[in-house]
């Protein structure tokens, strides 16, 4: 079988190859249709082989198949089927190969959307896009032929068990949150390539943007969700009560969400103006590499030792993909500079464009602060021999104002309108939300609301949410008055027909409610470590935590030690509380932290477990006010991207028919 | 121009609130000696561990650090006595936060300097955008003007403009 699985592997590498080279003679003003139909085949080719690859390799980890290294290193016999499976992914060969069958699956639904699409434009982009489509297919399966070899065989002989997964993974996050995170990644390519075959075929105009709109809808909403997914894991599984450590590795993986969040809100600009196009190539370009670069830190440990670095075999290969992705494409947008001048000009500083601009300066600068923080220990230890560490108080300091301007703007943005606005116009458009969110904060802080910082995030949250609503009542009433609908059908009706701009808003309010949770949860939270004997108690917050004892039980593959906690409210008891430390077969040394969590609209009661002997136990109580908003926020903004991608029911065809062909396929196959 | 006088002022209170935030103190005091150590240990980064600090990580060092903490509270040593020891010991790179001179000023300034040249530029850019020819008076329409917006957009965005103007009652 890891025959089998090498064998496909270079066929798919060669098929890239061999597509890649046909796109690029078919794209050539005057090329043979036969080659763009070849280079389209390779694309459904490649895709099917890579989802042969996988289906091998997890086959061989469900049957133990320890004569494969691979399977040998990331699993063993006493993990449940669905965290074998997930042991696919779960190395640096796995994953890779997880990275290049994704690619190909969307890259063969992008390609069948634009062959779809009869429209001039995605006939001319398809060959270019399929060459830069395959070419970096092409880099993925040339590692995972000659160098990250998922079906490399084990030496020696198969031994009866494998050596396991590490156990901090042994959890059903494990199953969702690195495949999504990686799938975001991936998704990204998708965008990058239509721009680049954009550029390629020298059709630099705004053509292309309908053709990339949803993918970098897609795109956004995957990195997004598994960012987010991630914080919630280490929020339920690490144990150190936080979401976000801004630890180098979620460094990497937020990047190219801010630039491609940039990039979402730019393209806007352009559809409407015709402006920011070299600037959006840019963009588009840059949170693609930020995603290389994220997978190549991820995987090569640069950041974690300096040292590992020439050690690991993927690192160079990665620099050198990445070296020329950014030369190329940098080089590329220079060549077609002239061609890329701007449709028209700006009107007023005060319009929605300004906003937007305003809004992309913030992003990158928040990116830029990230990325700073993140590498300046490598340009100490590299310049001054210095070692420094940077560490979340430096990235929470300059962040933390960058992001709320961010979220004030949210709420600025949609007041202002395109091209200029009137005295009178602002006026009417900001006074009330103003109004509503300074009376609703001055109530909270009657009610104890009192921290600075969170009384100014709070007024701008509410702020932005005072907007959204009005904004909804609005088009809600005009759409009544027009249809004579009712509230809800108008409401649905504006999320059907304008889901781009409703759905918009409905992302925004998961935005504001995220916020919330940081806000609430990064200023109010309160921590105490204690240690207390058997029947001690101690406070924390509201709640009042009793020690009743400590006890150890052992499972198939693990043995617990778990503390057992009464808890109480004054005088009444809300439960019970079971903070644990698993110890797992082969991982003995490396216990790993099961926290128990109270959760309340309001607040969450956090508990780990630290430390036990004889005498009692150690924990660490907290309380984090609002952490649940961010899942919940997180859920919203799902909704909302559900409604900003789905297609818009078909226009009266009396106003749009000359540009039916391109929309109806948007429509069916999601640009 | 009363667009740009009033988006700088805008800009201005937007700048406000961020510098207002970044003065904040960012957390309220500790008082009791747990939380003294807590709070202590946050600001010392585990020498073993990737990008945890002290008060987050359960290495061997790690609580053994958050003992000499309050060894030394109990002691009567201060918050800076108690960190300046463990930068004699370990160097700069425990502190979890950059100290803001020297060197590592520089990881402190750059993302600053960054933004202000970015605002800069922007600057620039809408300056020459502004000036530069005719302001675009093309009647929105005539459907040559915004490249691809939606009809159903357009169509929202005046009636939304009636509704307000009291057209609709």
């Amino acid at each position: 079988m890891a025959d089998l699985g090498q064998i496909i592997l270079l066929a798919a590498f060669l098929i890239a190859l061999f597509g890649a080279g046909a796109a690029i003679v078919g794209g050539r003003r005057g090329g043979a249709a036969e080659f763009v139909v070849s280079a389209r085949h390779s694309v459904f080719a490649l895709a099917s082989l890579l989802l042969l690859a996988s289906a091998l390799l997890v086959t061989a980890f469900l049957r133990h198949d320890f004569s494969i290294e691979y399977v040998y290193n990331h699993s063993n016999r006493d993990m449940s089927k669905a965290l074998v499976g997930a042991a696919f992914y779960g190395g640096m060969e796995g994953s890779l190969l997880y990275w290049a069958t994704v690619l190909g699956l969307l890259g063969m639904a992008a390609t069948i959307a634009l062959w779809r699409a009869r429209s001039a434009i995605a006939q001319t982009l398809l060959p270019h896009f399929i060459a830069v489509l395959l070419g970096v297919e092409a880099f993925f399966t040339l590692l995972l032929t000659f160098v990250a070899r998922p079906f490399a065989p084990l030496a020696g002989p198969v031994p009866f068990d494998g050596r396991g997964i590490n156990p901090l993974l042994r959890d059903w996050g494990m199953l969702i949150h690195p495949p999504m995170l990686l799938a975001g990644y991936v998704s990204w390519t998708i965008p990058f390539c239509l721009a680049v075959a954009a550029l390629l075929s020298g059709r630099v105009d705004n053509a292309w943007l309908p053709l990339v709109r949803r993918w970098t809808i897609w795109a956004w909403a995957v990195l997004g969700f598994g960012n987010l997914l991630g914080a919630w894991w280490a929020y339920h599984v690490l144990g150190w009560g936080g979401y976000w450590g801004w630890d180098p590795v979620e460094n990497v993986a937020i990047m190219p969400w801010l630039t491609g969040t940039a990039f979402l809100h730019s393209i806007q600009i352009q559809e409407r103006r015709g402006t920011l196009k070299v600037w959006n190539m840019a963009l588009v370009i840059l949170t693609f590499c930020l995603s290389i670069f994220g997978t190549f830190i991820v995987r090569s440990g640069v950041l974690q030792s300096v040292h590992s670095f020439a050690e690991s075999a993927i690192g160079p290969y990665y620099l050198a993909f990445l070296t020329i992705v950014t030369v190329g494409s940098v080089a590329l947008l220079f060549l077609r500079m002239p061609a890329l001048r701007a449709d028209r000009d700006l009107d007023s500083l005060l319009s929605r464009e300004a906003a937007f601009l305003l809004n992309n300066l913030l992003f990158l600068a928040v990116t830029f602060a990230i990325f700073w923080g993140t590498i300046y220990p490598l340009i100490a230890e590299a310049t001054q021999g210095l070692r420094v560490s940077v560490g979340p108080p430096y990235f929470q300091r300059v962040n933390g104002p960058l992001l709320l301007a961010v979220v004030a703007l949210m709420g600025i943005g949609p007041l202002l309108p395109w091209r200029r606005a009137s005295r009178r116009q602002l006026r009417r458009a900001f006074l009330p939300p103003l109004a509503a969110a300074a009376a609703l904060t001055a109530a909270l802080a009657v009610a104890g609301l009192r921290q600075p910082p969170a009384v100014v995030g709070v007024f701008t949250c509410l702020f932005v949410a005072a907007t959204i609503v009005a904004e909804f009542y609005q088009g809600a009433r005009a759409r009544r008055h027009g249809a004579g609908e009712g509230y809800g059908a108008a409401l649905w009706g504006l999320l059907r027909r304008n889901g781009r701009r409703y759905g918009g808003y409905v992302i925004h309010l998961g935005i504001v409610a995220i916020a919330l949770g940081v806000i609430g949860s990064q200023v109010y939270q309160t921590e105490r470590s204690v240690t207390l004997a058997p029947g001690q108690t101690a406070q924390v917050g509201r709640y009042t935590v009793q020690f009743d004892g400590h006890r150890t039980y052992t499972d198939a593959d693990r043995r617990v030690e778990e503390g057992v906690l009464t808890i109480r409210d004054g005088e009444r008891v809300l439960g019970q509380m079971l903070p644990s430390r698993s110890f797992y077969r082969g991982f003995e040394d490396q216990g790993t932290t099961s926290v128990a969590i109270r959760t309340t609209p309001l607040e969450d009661l956090y508990i780990v477990l630290t430390g036990w002997d004889a005498d009692g136990a150690s924990f660490l109580l907290a309380v984090n006010p609002l952490v649940v908003w961010l899942w919940i926020g997180g859920v919203v903004v799902l909704f909302g991207t559900v409604f900003a991608m789905w297609p818009r029911p078909v226009p009266r065809p009396a106003t749009v028919r000359e540009r039916e062909p391109a929309r109806g396929e948007a429509v069916a196959y999601g640009d | 121009m009363g667009g740009w006088g009033a988006g700088a002022l805008l800009l201005a209170l937007l700048l406000a609130l961020c510098s207002f935030v970044l003065l904040a103190p960012a957390s309220a005091r500790a008082d009791a000696l747990d939380d003294q150590v807590r709070a202590i240990s946050k600001e010392l980064r585990c020498p073993v561990c990737d990008g945890e600090t002290v008060a987050d990580s359960n290495a061997t060092v790690s609580v053994q650090m958050r003992g000499v903490i309050r060894q030394k509270l109990e002691a009567g040593e201060s918050r800076e006595q108690i960190i300046q020891h463990f930068v004699d010991l370990y160097g700069i790179s425990i502190l979890a936060e950059p100290p803001a001179r020297g060197f590592t000023l520089g990881v402190w300034v750059a993302p600053v300097v960054a933004l202000l040249v970015g605002l800069v530029v922007v600057g620039i850019v809408l300056r020459g955008w502004h000036r530069g020819g005719e302001p675009a008076r093309v009647p929105v329409a005539t459907g040559a003007a915004p490249a691809l917006a939606t009809d159903d957009d357009e169509r929202l965005e005046r009636e939304l403009a009636r509704f307000r103007s009291g057209g609709a009652r």
